[in-house]
């Protein structure tokens, strides 16, 4: 059997350098060949020990069997260089960051990730600076106790060996949380690959390899050998032509495309819970497809490199390409049927010859990939050929009222009227869908068969799951899971709920970092009501849905409960480059491994860190949640809340987003935030966002000769740099946009809320001293004065910077009798920016906005 | 090169910073710093606003004058000098003499200077127009900063 011949090589190519980490706690005694050997006589059911014969035969002179010679190719195409020696061991993994070039600029000294499970902990996310030598071997050991402890639930699980599929899945997602901050070894004298990442490419390697003949398969590890002896002698050494002639796998990439409307573009009506049940179920549909595909392709599981965001990427073999574009056609259909062209996906392939995994080639042929995408997604269909007249068919029956849905505004049979609107099938089931993710703690699915009940078409989002063979839902309790007897996959969303996750023959348990922050009615929420004036609260109570403990809090409440101003934000953000950090960011250092590594960590932070943060961030002193996410993954993210809680999560990312990548200079997002009242449509709301995070990306600044683009935040109108904005912990200040916008904020407020009382005039005067400045800067450019002969931009000297010392001062005088504080802080404040040459002047008038909107009275 | 002081706390820009102040406008720096500095020498040595108030007023109204009727403006220009003069003599103490001792030989850069070509972009380089708009700038700037440090 084929198929199962597949499942036995990954696993091989999973474990082969399994005997490495045990190594390094210090109790297995041997070359790692053996230890592997010894773990897998230990800890692998019997049935499949026989399989796995490369895991200690993968080093052999000469290699003894075609399954050690494939493991042997794969490994050394993983990791895109001769073996290493021995000799030396890794101790800690460096941080993927610290291998890459970006803004033409390095990570200022080396970070380790710290020798932890995975959980998103602060103490084992952040790469920090290396162990001590004795450490070091304490942490494997505990590392590795926490490994074997499950490994042996897992033997226990799998005793009689029936389900190999499922077996490799929970192996893999053990190493995923067990081995992901272990070195796989020193690749160029540098570890940075994880054992995990190494071990997954090495498996999906070995896969596509197995179509070569023996014969060929030595031939290849011959012509590497005489390659590496020749790149001894003259680095340039060309590759012997077989490694250029050999396609050796394809990549291909899948990437749904009208991801944007399909989200944003319904109306407020039902919008809360709709949308995140919509952005969900994208994700769940990413994952339908790529599953379908490798299920279609007969491939395992550990040929998925990455899924996420309405993206995935896998590796098949080469003889996959016809089947891949049936497989084209019966995604388009499926896709087309459900969501009449709304949804499409695009994917494309691209073949690897063997040398591809060397010299950094591996990331232009990923580049190379995308390009196909952008293009396939330009051809939107095609590929179904007379099949797309369907798409240009009348739908429905025009101008039938009743069955308009309200939300999406498509016409459905079954649209019925709930809560005094009428809603379509689909757009109920993606609401039902946010509804029950607000309190999910497990996601589950099940496999079944595509075809099986494919019957009464409501269109919901588990019908389309349906038809790609998956079944899906989450659950708060896991007696909430059902169990049909069929494959299954049970993935806690938290790191507490996977400690009651147990695996069985049937059953793959794992974590799954998924952000759902879901601001839902409490406790907290009705005594805050409650506090408001009576007219208030009941026009709030009005927005509210029946009996709205536990259900997902409205726009309008997020509204109301921002401090100052009762405004929305609508918060935009993704990591800048993100394209040229993968093609380039490397060099001829990229390897399979670590362009995996690379993927891996982006997606650890925005797919797991960020979820972090937004429940800090959040949460009032009080207990009500303003955050709300309607998606965060891949490098991006989407959020809406109370705008001042917006802001500051906004901050939060930035500030982390560098200390999570070893504080690489070159590695930074750029973030637009829009505020909106509670009824604005959203689509308009999320294209406002969107065109501030483009003047972000516009945001230009030198340093020291260099100029350094993007990483900047748009808000309230005006692009500025992070580093002017202000990413530092909450505090009072001058420095910064932020540290002066709370300042101020202080100052202007009453003195029975803390405050010191200082005249409101004071924010209005900085306002307008800003605008002076801009209106001139302005005039400035139109005449190209401003800039040097060196292209720098210049301090602008203005009438600004007298006007602005003048008035501080006499109000610092006005108020020496009264208020010798207010008095104090404001000729502070006109010191210090006259010592500064005024240099504030540019964002001054932001942080008095700032502060204006955080001091509004709520009752204006 | 800076004058040699009248007095110790008294400094006064060279004719070469004046020129800059008033003719480049690249050289805004100076006019602030400049501003800054007289206006901390001026307060400590006792200028009143009232002294100059009338003065002051007058190159606003110039100013607004400018492009409305600008001949009849650079006429008010240029008879501010005999005004300057005369009130450098008639107030008490040193102060408006010293102010005046900057203002008029920067008011010398605006009268001599030729009014701005046609087609040319305000704010440019050396001409009558703009380096009136600089001169009332240093004026302003000036009167701001004794305000600052204080000047009643």
């Amino acid at each position: 059997m084929e198929r199962e011949d597949a499942y036995r090589i990954a696993l091989a190519g999973l474990l082969h350098d399994i005997g490495k980490f045990a190594q390094r706690t210090g109790g297995w005694q041997g070359a790692h060949t053996e230890v592997g050997g010894e773990f897998v006589r230990q800890f692998v059911p019997e049935g499949w020990q026989a399989d796995l014969y490369p895991v200690m035969g993968h080093h052999d002179e000469p290699l003894l069997t075609y399954e050690a010679k494939l493991i042997a190719l794969a490994d050394r195409l993983s990791a895109g260089e001769r073996l290493a020696a021995e000799a030396a061991q890794p101790r800690q993994l460096l941080s993927i960051f610290c291998s890459l070039t970006a803004d033409g600029q390095q990570a200022p000294e080396d970070k380790y990730w710290p020798l932890k499970p995975l959980r998103l902990e602060e103490a084992a996310v952040f790469p920090d600076e290396s162990l001590a030598e004795s450490q070091v071997t304490a942490a494997y050991s505990a590392l590795w106790r926490g490994f074997e402890q499950e490994t042996r639930h897992l033997l226990k699980a799998h005793a009689r060996a029936e389900s190999l599929s499922t077996y490799l899945e929970s192996m893999l997602l053990l190493l995923q949380r067990y081995v992901w901050c272990v070195p796989s070894a020193y690749y160029r004298s540098v570890p940075d690959v994880s054992l995990y990442d190494h071990s997954r490419a090495t498996a999906a390697l070995a896969v596509c390899l197995m179509e070569q003949p023996e014969t060929h398969i030595d031939e290849l590890l011959r012509a590497l050998k005489t390659w590496h002896q020749e790149r001894a002698k003259a680095l340039d050494a060309p590759p012997p032509p077989v490694l250029e002639e050999t396609t050796v796998a394809l990549l291909v990439g899948g990437d749904i495309s009208g991801v944007q409307d399909f989200i944003y573009t319904i109306t407020a009506r039902g919008a809360t819970s709709a949308l995140r049940g919509r952005s969900f179920y994208l994700q769940l549909l990413t994952e339908a497809v790529a599953r379908y595909v490798l299920r279609r392709l007969e491939l395992p599981i550990t040929n998925l490199l990455y899924q996420g965001g309405g993206h995935f990427y896998l590796l098949a073999r080469p003889s996959d390409s016809s089947c891949l574009a049936e497989i084209r056609q019966e995604v388009s259909r499926i896709l087309l049927r459900y969501h009449q062209g709304d949804l499409y996906l695009a994917l494309a392939e691209l073949s690897l010859v063997a040398a591809d995994f060397y010299e950094g080639r591996i990331s232009q042929k990923w580049g190379a990939l995308v390009e196909h995408l952008r293009r396939a997604k330009q051809r939107r269909f095609a590929e179904l050929g007379p099949g797309l007249a369907d798409l240009f068919a009348p739908q429905g029956h025009g101008g039938n009222e009743e069955r308009e849905c309200q939300v999406c505004g498509r016409e459905h049979p079954g649209t019925r009227t709930d809560d005094d609107v009428r809603k379509c099938p689909p757009c109920l089931s993606y609401e039902e869908l946010g509804d029950r993710l607000r309190q999910a703690r497990y996601l589950w699915l099940t496999e079944m068969k595509a075809d099986d009940e494919l019957g009464a078409e409501s269109g919901g989002w588990e019908e389309v799951l349906r038809a790609f063979g998956l079944q899906a839902g989450v659950a708060e309790e896991l007696t909430a899971v059902p169990n049909t007897g069929r494959p299954r996959w049970i993935l806690a969303l938290e790191d507490d709920a996977m400690d009651n996750l147990r695996p069985d023959a049937h059953t793959v348990v794992g974590r799954r970092l998924l952000v759902n922050v879901t601001p839902v009615y409490g406790k907290a929420d009705e005594e805050w009501l409650g506090r408001l004036p009576k007219a208030q609260q009941g026009a709030l109570r009005q927005e509210l849905p029946q009996e709205p403990q536990g259900k997902i809090k409205p726009f309008a409440l997020l509204e109301a409960q921002s401090t100052g101003i009762p405004r929305l934000g609508v918060l935009r953000m993704d990591v800048d480059n993100l394209g040229t950090l993968f093609a380039k960011g490397l060099g001829d250092q990229a390897t399979f491994s670590r362009v995996a590594a690379l993927s891996f960590a982006i997606s650890l932070f925005f797919e797991g860190w960020v979820e972090v943060l937004a429940k800090r961030v959040g949460k009032t002193a009080d207990g009500r949640d303003r955050l709300y996410s309607i998606y965060s993954g891949g490098d991006d993210l989407f959020f809406v809340g109370s705008w001042d809680a917006v802001v500051e999560l906004a901050r939060k990312i930035r500030a982390d987003l560098t200390r999570f990548a070893a504080d690489h200079p070159g590695v930074h997002a750029s973030a637009g935030i829009a505020l909106v009242g509670g009824k604005y449509p959203l689509y308009q709301a999320a294209g406002d966002a969107g065109r501030a995070e483009a003047q972000a990306k516009e945001v230009r600044r030198r340093v020291n000769g260099r100029e350094h683009r993007k990483d900047g935040i748009a808000f309230l109108g005006q692009a500025i740099p992070w580093r002017q904005f202000g990413v530092e912990e909450c505090r009072e200040g001058m420095e910064t946009v932020h540290s002066l916008a709370h300042w101020l904020e202080r100052l202007t407020r009453d003195e029975q809320d803390g405050g010191a009382k200082a005249p409101k005039a004071l924010l209005q005067m900085l306002i307008r001293l800003q605008e002076q400045y801009a209106e001139a800067t302005k005039e400035r450019a139109l005449l190209g004065e401003d800039r040097n002969k060196a292209g720098e931009e210049q301090v602008y000297y203005g009438p600004w910077m007298w006007r602005g010392h003048y008035f501080l001062k006499r109000m610092a005088r006005r108020y020496e009798k009264d208020d010798p504080e207010v008095a104090k802080a404001v000729d502070g404040l006109a010191e210090h920016l006259h010592g500064e040459n005024f240099r504030a002047i540019e964002w001054i008038g932001l942080a008095a906005r700032w502060a204006e909107l955080l001091g509004r009275d709520r009752s204006t | 090169m800076m004058q040699q002081p009248r007095d110790s706390t008294f400094q006064r820009p060279s004719n070469e910073d004046l020129r800059a102040i008033i003719t480049n406008p690249n050289e805004a720096k100076k006019l602030v710093e400049w501003a800054n500095r007289l206006g901390k020498s001026l307060k400590d040595m006792g200028l009143t606003t009232s002294q100059i108030r009338a003065l002051f007023g007058e190159v606003r109204q110039i100013q607004a004058e400018w492009r409305i009727n600008r001949q009849r403006a650079f006429r008010r220009l240029v008879l501010l000098r005999p005004k300057m003069a005369y009130r450098a003599r008639r107030e008490r103490g040193r102060a408006v003499e010293e102010l005046v001792a900057v203002l008029d030989p920067a008011l010398n850069h605006v009268i001599q200077a030729d009014p701005r070509p046609e087609g040319q972009q305000p704010g440019t380089d050396d001409n009558q127009d703009d380096n009136f708009q600089r001169f009332a700038e240093f004026f302003e700037a000036i009167l701001a900063y004794h305000k600052a440090y204080g000047g009643q």
